[in-house]
């Protein structure tokens, strides 16, 4: 059985629940909050801290086993079985659609004339060989890359202070809270992203006392620190754009990286950054990929090579229903929304509730 | 043992796999190589002959083949009419043979007519197309952006490239507004702010003060950057004069280092040049409604007195130092009050005071946003001026001559 340390699980963490959030979320966040949009941000990660606290006191109780695994055992097998075969489905659907958003990044910013079935032939390739190698060669990946990735979105938003627009941010909280508070509520199924890869991850970690404890405080870490990753990247684009241009634009970061000048002499860098955020996007996608891997391999009790077969087709194919541009933003949003939202939300308060109220009792 | 070796067969089978396959990557698809391009420096946009069609002027600049330096260009200009921008891209293809690398553009000038019936409808595809940027920098020329970019400088550089020059060092002489495509969009996108975008003009010899020996014809062969257009909804709707513009810069935080005189006092008029210089803002409401109130500090240094004076002692020189500092601070006064005239007179907020309001006070400007261009009218505008005369560099007093036989100097 593979194992993670506690610091695999800060570093696999933080690369998932990064992923590529930090494309939509200031043009997110604008659209509901405006110049304020940015205050947003790190309330909206944080709200994923009391779910994955939840998951870790689950793993406590229930070592070397899956969310799928503990449903069964505490809400019966048929319960285990349905939710399941919905992280099953939402997961592939949905790595199929970041699969599709890492292209569309390509296709818009420096590679407009490479067909995406190329990008996606290369990317399922590297997906599938960080699957293959299992959790802790994904986790060593992303021990690298994810440090590479944050220093990369830093370095965007030095170098973009020549180019702020003076007092861009103020006022503040000029129509109160409620923008702010819609601005929260958009953004909240990112967290839940990780919350419901966390689910699967469980049986890989760590079981000690200490350990347990240890992960509960790099849970906090993680979430906050990709929340401040995400604000720092809004609050530039708010204030390098303004808040109706940061709206208008699809990848603010990318439009970010193409203004960035140092001295007279070095411009045009957006391409070294685009193969940064390619790492981010691989992770992600191989996060959803683990994810229904584990699923598939838990309900239907299939080997590891026969899940394959039964998840590449899947994947592979969603990306290619999704041809327009604006259509992948729409479901995306719609999958984050509708899908992993109430998913995670209802699957880990009720486990957690009743196995709560079974150890009162 | 059998698995292994058909592990090992798999190895080598992949391995030779991917050493063929570099046969066949090329490279990534489409691609171009650098002789196959056309490096655009800068565009010109103009109103086209029929209604609807736009003129496109690109600016091209080729390196030469063999030239003696790596810097030597040639200077190519192309100019074709067409409904969309994207179209003018096919044209140059098809004359050139080249592929228009646009990534390079650095200026962007715009005609004058295009820029009174609206730009921002053709300026789409600036902020949309992936390879240009938005530090793009935006001019709107006198007369045609074509005859701009047509100017056959005296030095031979290429007008994109002279122009870039004296925008990239602004802050060394801050004489005119610098308004790149993103900063257009973002102010664009504001209520309670008007964008300005620097106007250039051909220069022929013996306009303006500035006379140079042009060669025969009486062509212009120098390009002045001075003023500025301002922009209602992506229309021109007015100018601002050198003095305007100027007191733009001052009041919007955007003086670098420049040059400053005074009037004459007493005989004596001083020049200084601005060191550093700092605006600030407030906004208070009386019983009479809001006021506005811009606040300047500037730190400048002495660097030439005009008129006769007697030698002065180090206790004289201060007391004449604090008098000159006043005279600056009206200098400055002068061109400011310019540019607050203006903005009340046209009226449209290039100076961004209704953006000032609601960034100090916005319940304030809620209430007053509606009807904005009156109270911007009827606003009343402060300016308090504060100048501080760093050093007077290397003398004091102007320089003395003896003036009866008894050596006695002049008084």
């Amino acid at each position: 059985m593979e194992r993670i340390s506690t610091h695999q699980f800060l570093m696999l963490g933080a690369g998932v629940t990064l992923g590529t959030t930090f494309f939509p979320v200031g043009m997110t966040v604008a659209s509901s909050a405006g110049r304020d949009g940015w205050m947003a941000v790190i309330p909206a990660f944080l709200f994923g801290i009391p779910f994955s606290l939840m998951l870790l006191s689950l793993a406590e109780k229930y070592p070397q086993k899956n969310l799928i695994q503990i449903t069964e055992q505490v809400l019966g097998k048929w319960m285990g079985k349905i939710f399941g075969i919905l992280a099953i489905l939402i997961s592939i659907y949905f790595g199929g659609l970041l699969a599709r958003q890492g292209v569309d990044m390509f296709s818009r910013s420096i590679l407009p004339l490479i067909p995406f079935w190329a990008f996606l032939l290369s990317g399922f390739v590297l997906v599938l060989m960080l699957v293959n190698a299992g959790i802790e060669v994904m986790a060593r990946f992303c021990e690298i890359v994810f440090p590479i990735v944050a220093v990369a979105l830093i370095g965007t938003a030095l170098l973009s202070i020549p180019r702020f627009e003076q007092g861009e941010l103020l006022p503040f909280l000029e129509n109160g809270f409620k923008p702010v508070l819609f601005g929260v509520i958009e953004i909240i199924p990112w967290p839940m992203e990780f919350v419901l890869f966390l689910g699967g991850l469980l049986k890989f970690l760590p079981q000690g006392q200490q350990e347990i404890r240890q992960m509960r405080a790099k849970v906090w870490h993680v979430l906050l620190f990709v929340g401040l990753l995400n604000m720092l990247i809004t609050l530039v684009e708010i204030w390098v754009f303004g808040p109706t241009e940061a709206t208008r634009l699809t990848y603010g970061l990318l439009t970010l990286g193409k203004m960035i000048e140092i001295s007279q002499t070095v411009s045009g860098i957006e391409s070294i950054f685009t193969v940064i955020w390619m790492g981010a996007s691989l992770i992600k996608v191989s996060a959803f990929y683990f994810l229904g891997l584990w699923g598939v391999q838990t309900v239907f009790g299939l080997k590891r090579g026969v899940a394959h077969m039964f998840i590449i087709p899947i994947m592979s194919v969603i990306p290619w229903t999704l041809t327009r541009g604006a259509d992948l933003q729409i479901a995306i949003t719609q999958a984050d929304r509708y899908l992993i939202l109430p998913l995670a939300l209802v699957w880990v308060i009720l486990l957690w509730g009743v196995s709560w109220w079974r150890q009162r009792k | 043992m059998e698995a292994k070796k058909i592990k090992v067969i798999l190895k080598r089978g992949l391995i030779l796999f991917l050493i063929f396959s570099l046969f066949f990557l090329e490279g990534c698809w489409g691609k171009k190589e650098v002789d196959q391009l056309a490096f655009v420096i800068g565009i010109g946009l103009d109103q086209g002959k029929k209604p609807g069609d736009i003129i496109f002027t690109f600016q091209i600049a080729q390196p030469k083949k063999g030239g003696q330096s790596g810097s030597e260009i040639n200077n190519w200009i192309l100019s074709t009419e067409v409904t969309h921008a994207p179209l003018s891209e096919e044209k140059v293809f098809e004359i050139l043979n080249r592929y228009p690398f646009v990534g390079t553009t650095k200026i962007l000038v715009i005609g004058e007519e295009l820029a009174k019936s609206g730009i921002n409808s053709v300026i789409d595809s600036f902020q949309r197309y992936y390879q240009f940027r938005r530090t793009m920098y935006m001019i709107v020329a006198k007369g045609k952006a074509k005859d701009i970019l047509n100017t056959k400088l005296r030095n031979d550089q290429l007008p994109a490239l002279s122009l870039l020059g004296r925008i990239e060092e602004n802050k060394a002489v801050s004489s005119f507004p610098v308004t790149r495509i993103g900063h257009y969009l973002t102010l664009l996108s504001r209520e309670g702010q008007a964008p300005i975008i620097p106007v250039v003009d051909r220069l022929q010899p013996g306009e303006g003060g500035i006379d140079y020996k042009g060669s025969e014809g009486g062509e212009a062969e120098e390009l002045l950057l001075e003023g500025a257009g301002v922009f209602r909804v992506g229309k021109l709707v007015s100018y601002l004069t050198d003095q305007e513009s100027k007191g733009y810069l001052w009041l919007e935080n955007e003086v670098g280092t420049r040059f400053i005189s005074t009037e004459e006092m007493n005989g004596i008029s001083v020049t200084a040049k601005v060191i550093r210089s700092k605006s600030n803002y407030s906004v208070t409401q009386d019983e009479k409604g809001p006021r506005f109130n811009y606040q300047l500090k500037v730190i400048v240094a002495m660097t030439e007195v005009m008129g006769s004076q007697p030698p002065m002692s180090p206790e004289k020189w201060a007391a004449f130092t604090g008098d000159a500092e006043k005279l600056v601070a009206q200098a400055i006064e002068k061109e400011c009050q310019a540019a607050i005239n203006k903005d009340k007179e046209i009226p449209n907020d290039f100076l961004g005071i209704g953006r000032h309001i609601e960034q100090k006070n916005p319940s304030l400007w809620k209430e007053v946003r509606n009807n904005w261009e009156k109270t911007l009218q009827d606003l009343p505008v402060d300016l308090d001026v504060e100048v501080t005369i760093e050093h007077s560099g290397v003398d004091r007093n102007t320089p003395v001559s003896p003036v009866n036989p008894e050596g006695t100097r002049q008084e």
